[in-house]
């Protein structure tokens, strides 16, 4: 118990007192701010799109105004002067799209021949690309069923039956988890874990004698306490603070993202100790660590759907404890969340956390074996 | 002049005989600029999510409701996994992440429709994915849109009208959508260049200053003065054909293969080019201060995320709030990524990029004016060692001494 309070305490010094420690911290509290801030406005807003009416009538103006009104476009008080400069300011950036409306729209529209509008789009980036789309989409689906449900009246349909004649069936849309469609939900907890989980195994790898065969363990294991300490302390304040002030406040009970959360940074600790146990406590081991981490949030399937990921690196993604917890951010952060609904991912890191405890035991037994013969080697089997 | 030639010249033999010897160095110039981008282009070779599970609650039961179910699931972004009689059975399954959305159909739903009144579908969704819930929703959006427009045809012509004029009526307006420069609109080409981007900056800084980290736990002195600058800069000099070969790889080789790069390849990697030189101060500078071989890893690589994340490349710059935009503007990354998006999608001339290149000229000179007052910093303050940064004793067994120049 004595060596396991030295290496805890030995290695909360190293933590507070060396310069590299806390300057990895810093980074992390950097590269988290940073990551997560750009997420804050929440979702795309007043992406400039140039409106060229070529009709000039009431109802081009109105589809005008509606094209402008919406939360996610808004029109350019100057739009380009032809087709060839519109061209030019969406290959520089300056436009979202460009939305003609043709000479003789009203007109179509009066006879019953069908009104074509051309959306052009800058697609080159498909967030700004589709959401431009999607809403000049919705603008025109609105206008549509108004010309529907005047032309339905005027044959005859009484006026308050004529929209549901026009559009017979409407969409309720529910987001339970993401009700305002906010990228800082889709991605700031993941890359706000992310990152203590890039923390955590840096700091394991400053482990002096880790994974290296002899009577350190408990030193070790008091030096990985230390961590996973201070790891815990940062990944609640993720919790409590930075998720809160970003719009997403954690739905489940604190008692249980804190039990959670020190179940995968143990289990992050046990793969470090793994894997420089399995090398014998040499570089490498600590580099496929780093190979590990970095690899693990565009693998989890937080961002990429996880049936989308190629079979080995589904396998490889399997075995790095992000994986679960990402299933457990999801789970528990968005909708109030119970044991019994965090079985799968627990019992994954549970699993995976037996089986990093295996590794790192056979890894202990081998090179304890391999010991007395490589003393006998060295001496020239002289025993 | 000839003093800091020299210098240079020594340092590219030095190296260059380094990197013969110290395979681990070898092995991040090789295996990482190669293993990443194989692996991103295996992660989104199938460009787009496709066949996104979804449930059907059919409580309706009807031949309306039926074809709403079958429509869905012929769309290419949907996959109809089940039809349930259960809501909470399907919200469970949704809850689970077992499916991407769950469509509703209540019991009066054919009913309501036949008899004019509004017939709604409930379409539910986590969307904490929104890359998910961006395929999946506008493909049921699409098919409600197109048995809306059916049956509203059913209606005009209820009313009288003849079957076109009635298929006309029921789609007043006619969208004709151009989706410029990409148009398939694939994940895979939306990012994967700019991963290579960040993987070329990652294994440019990082090589030199693991290859320093480790002359340092070697013994040997790192950039020594007079010319600590031009010595590093030579070092520099004998990992480049790396580097060169693994953006070659990346731009050239894999993007072109997957049709990721357009017809911009040639210029995407002549800005890989500009963007190396604007970042090889930065790296000299690191290298400079590297102690040790773990420090490099342990410190240089919380920076490839944020640079990609936070520039401009994915999301919007105009959406970035100002402080995020500020900082950002001092990494290089920054106009390299923006142009890249330019090069690889939009235009292949490196005139369309002018203002991201002049940014890039301009990171460059600023990052060689500090750089020089670091790399000098950085070796009065020896054996010190920069800016009192001790640590502990590394935490693998010591490399041998060796006979390193």
């Amino acid at each position: 118990m004595g060596e396991v309070l030295d290496g805890l305490r030995g290695q909360l010094r190293r933590l507070g007192g060396e310069r590299r420690n806390r300057l990895m911290v810093a980074l992390f509290a950097g590269a988290t701010l940073l990551s997560t801030a750009t997420y804050s406005h929440r979702t795309l807003r007043e992406l400039p799109v140039a409106i060229l009416d070529a009709d000039g009538t009431s109802l081009s103006r109105m589809l005008s105004q509606w094209i402008d009104a919406t939360p996610e476009l808004a029109a350019v008080a100057t739009p380009p002067a032809s087709l060839d400069e519109a061209q030019r300011a969406l290959v520089r950036g300056d436009l979202a799209a460009v939305v003609v409306l043709p000479g003789g729209l009203a007109t179509d529209v009066k006879r019953g021949r069908q009104a074509e509008v051309l959306v052009v789009v800058d697609m080159s980036n498909v967030l700004v690309g589709k959401t431009a789309l999607r809403s000049v989409q919705r603008v025109l689906a609105t206008a549509g069923a108004g010309v529907q449900r005047a032309v339905l009246a005027r044959l005859g349909t009484p006026w308050d039956r004529a929209l549901p004649r026009a559009m017979p069936i409407t969409m309720v849309e529910s987001l339970s988890e993401n009700p305002a469609s906010s990228f800082a939900v889709y991605m700031a907890p993941p890359l706000a874990f992310f990152f203590l989980h890039l923390l955590t195994l840096f700091l394991a790898g400053s482990v002096p004698r880790i994974g290296r065969p002899g009577p350190h363990w408990r030193e070790v294991a008091g030096a990985m306490a230390a961590i996973l300490a201070v790891a815990f302390l940062l990944g609640m304040s993720l919790f409590e603070l930075l998720l809160p002030a970003l719009g997403v406040p954690p739905a489940s009970s604190t008692s249980l993202l804190a039990a959670t959360l020190i179940l995968f940074l143990a289990v992050d600790l046990l793969l470090a100790s793994a894997l420089a146990a399995a090398s014998g406590g040499a570089l490498i081991g600590f580099q496929v660590t780093v190979l590990l981490g970095m690899l693990s949030l565009m693998i989890s399937g937080l961002t990429w759907p996880w049936e989308a990921i190629p079979a080995p690196l589904r396998a490889l993604a399997s075995v790095i404890p992000y994986t679960p917890f990402g299933r457990i951010l999801r789970l528990a952060l968005h909708e109030p969340a119970t044991w019994g609904t965090l079985l799968r991912p627990v019992g994954w890191l549970a699993a995976q956390g037996a089986a990093f405890a295996a590794l790192i035991t056979s890894a202990t037994v081998v090179a304890r074996l391999r010991a007395p013969a490589r003393t006998a080697t060295e001496t020239g089997g002289v025993a | 002049m000839k003093g800091r030639l020299s210098s240079l010249r020594a340092g590219f033999v030095a190296e260059r005989r380094f990197l013969r010897r110290e395979r681990s160095v070898l092995l991040l110039l090789v295996v990482v600029p190669l293993l990443y981008p194989i692996i991103i282009a295996a992660l989104y070779s199938s460009e787009e999510a496709r066949e996104r599970p979804a449930l059907v609650v059919d409580l309706d039961g009807s031949a309306l409701s039926r074809r709403v179910a079958l429509d869905l699931d012929a769309t290419q972004e949907l996959r109809v996994a089940g039809r349930l009689s259960s809501v909470d059975d399907a919200v469970a399954a949704l809850r689970r992440d077992e499916v991407d959305l769950v469509v509703v159909v209540p019991g009066d739903f054919s009913r309501r429709a036949k008899r004019g009144e509004p017939a709604q579908l409930a379409v539910w969704s986590g969307g904490a994915n929104l890359y998910t819930w961006g395929i999946t929703y506008p493909a049921v959006h699409a098919t409600v849109g197109a048995l809306n427009r059916e049956l509203a045809a059913q209606a005009f012509r209820a009313r009288g009208l003849p079957a076109d004029p009635a298929a006309a009526r029921s789609a007043p307006f006619a969208l004709a959508e151009r989706l410029l420069f990409h148009p398939s609109a694939g994940y895979g080409r939306f990012v994967a260049v700019g991963i290579f981007l960040v993987v070329f900056q990652q294994v440019l800084v990082l090589s030199i200053a693991f290859s320093s980290g480790l002359k340092r736990e070697l013994g040997l002195p790192v950039a020594p003065p007079p010319f600590a600058g031009a010595r590093l800069l030579g070092e520099a000099l004998a990992h480049a054909p790396f580097w060169l070969g693994g953006a070659a790889f990346g731009v050239l080789g894999l993007a072109p293969a997957l049709g990721w790069s357009g017809s911009g390849a040639a210029a995407a990697y002549a800005l890989f080019l500009a963007f190396g030189i604007s970042l090889l101060p930065v790296a000299l500078a690191i290298a400079s201060l590297a102690r040790d071989r773990m420090g490099t890893f342990q410190l240089l690589m919380f920076f490839s995320v944020p640079v990609f994340v936070a520039s401009g490349f994915t999301w919007p710059a105009s959406q970035l709030p100002a402080p995020v935009g500020a900082v950002m503007a001092l990494f290089p990354a920054t106009p390299a990524l923006r142009a890249l998006r330019v090069l690889s999608m939009k235009s292949g001339s490196l005139a369309a990029v002018a203002p991201e290149l002049g940014w890039l000229a301009v990171l460059a000179a600023f990052n060689t004016l500090s750089a020089a007052l670091v790399i000098r910093r950085a070796w009065t303050r020896l054996p010190g060692f920069p800016w009192g940064l001790r640590t502990t004793p590394l935490a693998w067994p010591e490399p041998e001494k060796r006979n390193l120049p």
